[in-house]
């Protein structure tokens, strides 16, 4: 299936793009979604994502369909059509 | 109780379905307190004004510049070099001279926060800091007051409403200070100022009591597309250091 990855604030100009579309198994974790596209983007992106340690930072909101990820190691699902990375951003 | 003035003031706004006389005598009887008044904070004051909010405290250190003049709204070129939350509340004054302003030179700091905030029925955030956010949050959860925190980053803009006690907490949903976020922010006005009407809408809501407030949820636009969502967040965390269950 297709899955819609969305990157939001610092993290679309550190991708060079706001979206990208993947292929998914509903059985893959969204931890590894986002690890491969960290891996594809690297750099500033991969920093803005994992810790030095490569566990994921704690300041990254990741959303699914709308709801909020906690835990990253939950399967992604049959029916999910987007998987969005927001950092906070404080601009005022 | 409406006086004359504003009955007739706010004789437009009076008919929206859910708001009324009630709604219109608890924003004139609420202060509001907005952290910051650059390009996101400024236009979310003059709605707050605009809406008939009984008094409203600006906080925000530091003289205008030229480079602030592509979003701050409140102020004008011939006050570059002058207080800008004193430009702030000249703006407000000379268009509702019936609402209290204060003006704080200051930013929100251990020193101020908690007098700031119990003076307060509601906040709003609008600081481009990490520090000062987590700190409006812990002493807007001590005061047990909303918050309604906004942000903007380039074409993008988030507002989340928090309600103490009830939905998660900024420290909830971010325990830490990003270390990437850098000070300066790519920003044009009309993208702040649309994400400071959302929020202004947000704390409105809330005083006067109707619609519905996005508690709970991130709202996020993105002025280059147009889209808008509403992320809905996982529960407040019980181990958030902020507003979370007392250790046994
Ligand atoms: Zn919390």
């Amino acid at each position: 299936m297709t899955v819609r990855l969305n990157y939001r604030g610092q993290l679309a100009g550190a991708a060079g793009r706001s979206s990208e579309e993947v292929e998914a198994d509903p059985a893959d974790t969204v931890l590894s979604l986002v690890l491969a596209a960290a891996r594809r983007a690297g750099g500033e992106f991969e920093a803005m994502v994992f810790d030095g340690d490569g566990a994921p930072r704690r300041t990254l909101l990741v959303a699914s369909d709308g709801e909020q990820v906690v835990d990253l190691s939950v399967p992604v699902g049959e029916d999910v059509r987007e998987i969005t990375l927001m950092p906070p951003i404080a601009g005022g | 109780m409406l006086s004359d003035t504003d009955r007739a003031t706010y004789e437009w706004q009076l008919d929206v379905p859910g708001f009324g006389e009630a709604g219109q005598a608890k924003l004139r009887s609420s202060t509001a307190l907005v952290s910051r008044i650059g390009g996101l904070g400024g236009p979310l004051a003059m709605s707050l004004a605009a809406a008939g909010f009984g008094k409203i405290v600006l906080v925000h250190r530091g003289d205008l510049r030229e480079d602030d003049l592509n979003r701050q709204t409140l102020m004008a070129r011939g006050w570059i070099g002058r207080s800008r939350v004193e430009c702030a509340a000249e703006t407000l004054r000379r268009f509702k001279p019936e609402i209290e302003v204060e003006a704080v030179d200051a930013n929100f700091a251990e020193e101020n926060a908690a007098g700031l905030v119990a003076g307060a029925d509601i906040v709003f955030d609008c600081a481009p800091l990490f520090e000062e956010r987590f700190l409006m949050n812990r002493e807007c959860v001590r005061a047990a007051k909303p918050l309604i925190d906004c942000s903007m980053y380039a074409m993008e803009g988030q507002v989340i409403p928090i309600l103490p006690g009830r939905t998660p907490c900024l420290a909830c949903i971010y325990p830490e200070a990003p270390p990437h976020w850098r000070r300066r922010f790519p920003v044009i006005g009309a993208v702040s100022a649309l994400v400071a009407q959302i929020g202004a809408l947000e704390g409105i809501k809330q005083v006067a009591g109707f619609g519905e407030v996005a508690f709970g949820q991130l709202i996020a636009v993105d002025a280059a597309t147009m889209r808008f969502d509403k992320i809905r967040l996982a529960p407040r965390r019980a181990d958030c250091d902020i507003c979370g269950d007392p250790a046994p």
